[in-house]
């Protein structure tokens, strides 16, 4: 109901800014002001998350699984592991733009970050 | 002739016991998980415990047979959706996870024989039960006020349901030019950014509407989760003027004083605080001074949820004290208690903190039984509100257990950036649409 007010260039925006393609246009401040990425998070002694149970923190916006039906946010099932984990990094690092994603990422380390991404391309896309 | 049988047994025995949980192993019968309350973490566990194991035997617990959901439900109030619109259905949860559903309200726990008694009579047994039975709104924390008010004169509206109606019907036929004042609940409470969406969303449609209407936020505290973000927002959309100390705190250009601001809002320091309901005169006393007001809406303090304090859970701070690693009662053995009626710390009494939660410890108990280790857990919590309907904020959270054994927020930045452009700006109330969307799929589809 709401997207019918919505006017072409925001819905172009939502394709700009949203999770999916690596090729979407950098209009934030750029990578150089950004803060590095965080240290690894240290070895506890317990194992670190699965790829699993980290995928499940997404799914309240990415759709159970990954598998999405009808909303803005990308569905992440069948989404090629080096794509997924190329747009965490870039979303950490601040050199793609989003709403709130750089701050979620920034929670994340490279390990858990890839095994995530890994969990998500194993998904069959509905 | 190889039976299909005899395949079945050899294909198991390739696969190793790992493929196979311990509950078949062991040759018993699959094991039983009752799950009282349907909310976001009740709902969210019976489906994540069915995808986890589709034999375990999940049974919910919940007094209304159709869910309305919380989340989104001050929009009711601005027109921006309707009471139906807030209702979610069970029969996804029934028909394609094979949830059990009895519509009854959950009485008292006996976690020596492990079972739970309903109002209606029914004994059901467990082997693990998840116990997500929400907020219970205290409404005698306000001299004057009480539910009975609640629900005919001055709704509270913070348990979505009847009194969403009335509260949205008392503002949409609000005099002109009168006072709505809302009273702003103290620490800790459900979806803390609730309150002063609620009071935004109102003076927008008020300006439309009702342009000569005042919205005032009489608060028992100084500050809120979003307030900076969210006083910058009003300022942009209605004129509105941080208090003094907010004025370097929020590193934006802030747009000077206009006309006066139909939205005000006198924190504590301002002699805000609620003190005393005179419904009568529907006059608001508050340490500052009595307020007049032609519609108020109360949002008392908060407490875990009556089956918490029914079931022996609850702690002297009336919510329940857990351990965080598996969100199991400190206070009864295979009792877990997640959402808005846990102690998680740092996690926000949200629906998406629930939600998270929900489903580590459906993993959690799934791995028990399957004599599995989850590893270390991780949470989440993300939440879109909105200053105006298309001025869209956020909160931004991963928690983690930290060092000293509580749970605590790794990520660094946590809301909506100061100089965030107009296009994310207003993308953020698009995604705070599509949240809700996304959200309830995830929970109950």
């Amino acid at each position: 109901m709401r997207f019918r007010h919505l006017t072409l260039t925001l819905v172009a925006l939502v394709f700009a800014i949203g999770l999916l393609g690596a090729n979407a246009p950098v209009f934030a401040a750029p990578a150089a002001t950004m803060p590095p990425p965080p240290a690894a998070l240290p070895a506890g002694p317990k194992a670190p998350p699965s790829g699993a149970a980290i995928a499940q923190t997404c799914a309240g916006c990415h759709g159970t699984e990954g598998r999405l039906k009808a909303a803005a946010f990308m569905p992440l099932a069948g989404m090629p592991k080096a794509q997924l984990v190329q747009a965490m990094r870039d979303f950490r690092s601040g050199k793609r733009p989003a709403t709130l994603m750089r701050h979620v990422a920034e929670g994340f380390s490279d390990g858990e970050i890839d095994a995530m991404a890994a969990y998500f391309a194993a998904v069959k896309p509905e | 002739m190889t039976t299909r049988r005899q395949f079945l047994l050899a294909g198991a025995t390739s696969l190793g016991l790992a493929a196979t949980p311990a509950i078949v192993r062991a040759g018993q019968a699959p094991a039983r998980i009752v799950i009282v309350g349907g909310g976001v973490g009740g709902a969210t566990a019976a489906k994540y415990l069915k995808m986890a194991d589709p034999r375990l035997q999940v049974t919910v617990i919940e007094k209304n047979p159709v869910y309305i959901r919380p989340y989104g439900s001050s929009e009711v109030l601005n027109q921006h959706t309707t009471m139906q619109a807030l209702e979610v259905r069970y029969d996804t949860l029934r028909d394609k996870y094979g949830v059990t559903f009895v519509f009854d309200t959950a009485k008292s726990l006996d976690p020596v024989a492990k079972t739970v008694t309903t109002a209606g009579g029914k004994v059901l047994g467990y082997d693990k039960l998840i116990v997500a039975p929400g907020i219970k709104l205290r409404y005698d924390s306000l001299p004057g006020y009480s539910e009975q008010l609640a629900e005919t004169q001055v709704p509270s509206a913070w348990i979505p349901g009847a009194q969403t109606a009335l509260l949205a019907k008392q503002l949409q036929s609000m005099r002109d030019g009168g006072v709505f004042v809302l009273a702003a609940p103290p620490n800790p409470y459900r979806c803390p950014p609730g309150p002063y969406e609620r009071a935004a969303l109102m003076t927008e449609w008020f300006s439309r509407h009702n342009p000569r209407a005042k919205v005032l936020i009489a608060d028992p505290k100084d500050s809120f989760v979003t307030d900076e973000t969210a006083m910058l927002g009003w300022n942009r959309l209605y004129g509105f003027q941080p208090p003094a100390e907010y004025r370097s705190k929020i590193k934006a250009e802030l747009l000077p004083p206009g006309k006066p601001c139909a939205l005000e809002w006198l924190q504590a320091k301002a002699g805000g605080t609620p003190q005393r309901l005179d419904a009568k005169t529907m006059t608001l006393h508050t340490a500052g001074g009595a307020i007049k007001a032609d519609v108020i809406n109360i949002i008392p303090a908060m407490a875990a949820g009556q089956i918490a304090f029914d079931f022996g859970l609850t702690n002297d701070s009336g919510f329940c004290p857990v351990h965080r690693s598996t969100f199991e009662s400190t206070l009864h053995k295979d009792v877990h208690v997640i959402g808005d009626a846990s102690i998680a710390d740092a996690m926000p009494k949200s629906g998406f903190s629930a939600n998270t939660q929900a489903k580590w410890v459906a993993r959690v108990i799934a791995d028990q039984l399957a004599g599995r280790d989850s590893g270390t857990p991780v949470w989440e919590n993300t939440c879109y509100a909105l200053a105006g309907k298309d001025y869209g904020l956020f909160v931004a959270d991963v928690f983690r257990i930290k060092d000293d054994g509580k749970i605590g927020r790794v990520n660094k930045a946590r809301y909506l950036p100061f100089d965030a452009t107009p296009a994310q700006i207003r993308l953020s109330a698009v995604y705070q649409q599509a949240w809700i969307q996304a959200f309830t799929q995830d929970i109950f589809a």
